[in-house]
């Protein structure tokens, strides 16, 4: 009887090769090293065998190996259409709606299919967590990686101008408070100093050409963790990591101290929840279990906590504690010195942790308080002085901030006001799936606290600033993992969920609406963002010709002139004013400091200034001619996208030779 | 076998850093020695001396790696002494201070971080075997014996496993005893943690 019931039981488990003789011993390592894997909670709900963790481990069937080897086929059909595909990009006919103007059809087929292929591996026995962790991979190297892999040089000009700040401290060691805000917050940029110069890196900017995937892939490790934290289901967490990945296309994942800060966000709160969770629940959201519980006797609510893996706290050293809290001051620490708005999220999650009870580590937001308040009294009193009334006008303003961050973003021409719809709808859509999973879960039993309040604590920073109108873009990109948990979660209520088809046609659908309109939300800014090999060498031509303390007009701030020795030249904006048929008021900018003076006109300015601000296509050309007209500018410089106007009359150490 | 050979790994990634950089060598190679130490070896040598476990560590090492790196700059940039050599000096001071501090932890016996070496215990079918002799009733040492390793050997795996040191308990019903050369002491009485099994 005992040795009947062994053999079923490695029969069942599958964990021993069929060809090994069954013997005690490895049944007993078998269930033994089992044991850890098996979820310490099993959902109340349901009777069926556990789906979600358990599902991967198991005897592979002849159907099992048909099914593997057919989402194998799907992903790798995607991945290859979508590589075939870039050879076709043609990004000298981008036009206002981004990559998607210019994606041959196979991109579009190749996300569909790893899109397909993703939901497909959820539904695999054996080796499902392995093949929806390639998707994740392949779909985060397909969207985020695109721009690197096809454009031929590093883009974005905000990238350029953090470039410039990390060129003039890794050269003077020097923070030029007084003439940028970002230098009283510039642990970034000496960070960026130091690998730039033990890297042997001519400049940062190289930084940036594969930063957005680099920066998605660490993204994943703490996302991991935090997902994992909160279920046992891999396919939940799974799920939750595609989402992500297919909606992160805030864009703030470039060589920036918001994308750099965005990874301490992440792991502050990977910690915490894994490291430092209490059980306990407050009061009010007990008294709301106790009446859905009454009101529905079938149902028993479970927080996220007591169904999700066992608290790991119990299985660390005092002196592992103490490093992990230390590493959380540290990385506060350096978030708080590195950025103006993160910290301010920290502190909303960590407030959001400490009142839900659901962090032992309780004194921390009044030191992440501390820590903020230090630092923005002592060490940015250059930026305070002159903006500390604008700081403080806009506390509390929400109506204000929510009209710069959602009217004002919908101007341009029609096609970037289509992409901004688009990107407006895609974000109602996942928060309202967001909602509809919480529910879900909700109704099943399940009361996601932390995924719940850490989806809307970083909305109250809109009370604080507008942030240029910026602000409900961050607000998005903070709360995006939670969001996307909960989201995932309408698809997988409980851990032992049944996976139904029209489940599966359902994920499909959804996953394959986001992951297609990235290519609109995520590359809709292409042509304002996109910088050109041609570009480059006009910007590289100006500082080769250009005497120190020369004057740089740019028509507006989109254009990599900056990216280095920023500090040795004079910079004015010109705010379009040679548009308005008038050079004289050009050269009259130009001539404040009666030096060498340039103005630099490129494809990115003319992109953005389209795109943005409506201007017409066409009155570039009109507006250069005008100005050579006018006798007071000439052509040094010019290629198919930037153009080097020089003011006249000019001495000879201003270089450059006039072209006819 | 990686982790047990990860702090000579560790080290010489840090060593070419520091030669790469030192010697300016102007080539992609040092570029990627370089980014990749910054932002891993570090975190790496220093979750490693507080023994994390591999995820928990690829969850830590990088941040720590970061933060440490935009510690040092802006430790630098603010005294007005910006030095960049000096700054990978102190990376590569922090990287190989931990990798010795766990080796020596490694090497003390008794302390908790004391990892003992890989064992032969280490393959399944010794496992079985050990645990075939003692479900029979064999002593340690004999059990030892049936699975073609030394007692301390043995001792070292039971101590190191706590999987091994279950399964063990499991099938001796809890009553182990260690068979030491003539005398027969329980095995908790050398040092061993209670199993931590649970009915």
């Amino acid at each position: 009887m005992t040795a009947w019931l062994i053999d079923d039981v490695i029969s069942f488990s599958g964990l021993i090769h069929e060809d090994v003789r069954p013997t005690r011993a490895y049944v007993i390592l078998a269930i033994l090293s089992t044991r850890r894997r098996e979820a310490p909670v099993t959902d109340r709900l349901s009777a069926s065998p556990v789906q979600g963790q358990s599902r991967f481990i198991g005897r592979v069937s002849r159907q099992d190996i048909v099914a593997i080897i057919i989402v194998a086929v799907v992903l790798a059909a995607g991945a290859g259409l979508w590589a075939r595909s870039l050879s076709g990009f043609d990004m000298s006919r981008v036009n206002e709606l981004g990559l998607v103007s210019v994606a041959p059809p196979g991109t579009l087929a190749g996300l569909a299919l790893i899109a397909l292929g993703f939901v497909l591996s959820l539904r695999l026995r054996t080796l499902g967590t392995a093949l929806a962790a390639a998707s994740v991979l392949l779909l985060l190297v397909a969207v985020h990686g695109l721009p690197s892999i096809i454009e031929d040089a590093p883009r974005q000009s905000v990238a350029y101008l953090h470039a410039g700040f990390t060129d003039e401290i890794e050269r003077t060691g020097q923070l030029l408070t007084n003439v940028d805000a970002r230098f009283s917050w510039p642990v970034f940029f000496s960070l960026g100093a130091l690998v730039t110069s033990v890297a042997g890196i001519g400049n940062a900017i190289e930084l940036q050409a594969w930063a957005a995937p680099a920066l998605n892939i660490v993204y994943l490790v703490p996302l991991y963790a935090i997902f994992s934290a909160l279920s046992l289901d891999k396919r939940l967490v799974w799920t939750a990591m595609f989402i992500f990945i297919a909606t992160n296309w805030i864009g703030q994942d470039y060589y920036s101290p918001q994308g750099f800060n965005y990874l301490l966000y992440l792991t502050i709160l990977a910690i915490l929840l894994r490291w430092f969770r209490r059980r306990e629940v407050i009061l009010p959201i007990r008294r709301i279990v106790e009446f859905v519980e009454r009101r529905w006797p079938s149902l028993r609510v479970v927080t996220t906590t007591e169904d999700g893996p066992p608290l790991d706290q119990a299985r660390l050293s005092r002196p592992q504690h103490a490093a992990l809290a230390i590493l959380v001051v540290l990385l506060m620490g350096v978030s708080v010195a590195s950025h103006q708005l993160t910290p301010f999220a920290i502190l909303a999650s960590l407030i959001a942790l400490t009142v839900l009870r659901r962090t032992s580590l309780v004194g921390l937001p009044v030191l992440l308080a501390v820590l903020i308040g230090m630092w923005i009294s002592y060490m940015t009193v250059a930026f305070l002085q002159g903006h500390l009334a604008g700081l403080v006008a806009d506390v509390g303003a929400v109506a204000g901030s929510a009209t710069r961050n959602v009217t004002q973003r919908l101007t341009g021409n029609p096609g970037h006001q289509f992409v901004v719809q688009v990107r407006l709808v895609m974000t109602g859509l996942l928060w309202l799936l967001a909602v509809a999973g919480g529910l879900r879960r909700f109704r099943h039993g399940h009361l996601d606290i932390e995924a719940a309040g850490l989806a809307i604590v970083p909305f109250g920073l809109m009370a604080l600033q507008a942030y240029g109108g910026e602000m409900l873009l961050r607000v998005y990109l903070f709360s995006l993992p939670f969001v996307a948990y909960l989201t995932a979660g309408l698809f997988f209520p409980v851990a032992e969920w049944r996976f139904s088809s029209r489940a599966t046609r359902a994920l499909a659908l959804m996953v394959g609406v986001f992951v297609l309109a990235s290519m609109l939300t995520k590359h809709g800014n292409e042509k304002a963002d996109w910088v050109s090999s041609a570009e480059l060498a006009a910007v590289d031509y100006l500082h080769a010709i250009a005497p120190v303390g020369s004057t740089f007009g740019m028509v507006n701030d989109a254009s990599p002139l900056r990216y280095q020795r920023f500090e040795m030249y004079h910079y004015v904006a010109l705010h379009y004013l040679y548009l308005f048929d008038e050079p004289k008021y050009v050269a009259r900018a130009l001539k404040k400091f009666e030096n060498c003076a340039y103005v630099f006109v490129s494809r990115m300015q003319q992109a953005t200034a389209e795109m943005y601000d409506g201007l017409p296509a066409g009155y570039w050309e009109a507006a250069k001619e005008r100005m050579v007209a006018s006798g007071q500018f000439s052509v040094i410089y010019q290629n198919q996208d930037a153009t080097i106007l020089a003011l006249e009359p000019r001495d000879s150490s201003c270089g450059g030779v006039a072209q006819r | 076998m990686m982790r047990r050979y990860e702090p000579a790994f560790l080290l010489v990634w840090t060593l070419i850093t520091a030669a790469l950089s030192f010697a300016d060598v102007q080539h992609p190679i040092r570029t990627a020695f370089a980014l990749s130490f910054v932002a891993v070896v570090p975190g790496l040598s220093i979750t490693r001396t507080l023994r994390f476990g591999p995820m928990d560590r690829l969850l830590l090492a990088i941040p720590t790696s970061l933060s440490l790196a935009a510690l040092i700059s802006a430790v630098l940039v603010y005294s007005r002494y910006p030095s960049w050599d000096l700054g990978l000096s102190l990376m590569l001071a922090a990287a190989i201070g931990a990798i010795a501090l766990d080796l020596a932890q490694g090497s003390m016996p008794g302390h908790p971080a004391a990892r003992p070496s890989r064992t032969k215990l280490d393959d399944e079918s010794r496992q079985a075997r050990l645990i075939n002799s003692l479900a029979e009733g064999s002593t340690l040492a004999e059990a030892a014996d049936a699975a073609g390793v030394t007692t301390a050997t043995l001792r070292r795996a039971l101590h190191k496993s706590e999987q091994l040191r279950m399964a063990v308990r499991v099938v001796t019903h809890g009553q182990l005893v260690a068979a030491d050369d003539a005398t027969e002491r329980p095995i908790d009485s050398r040092g061993l943690p209670p199993p931590p099994i649970s009915t």
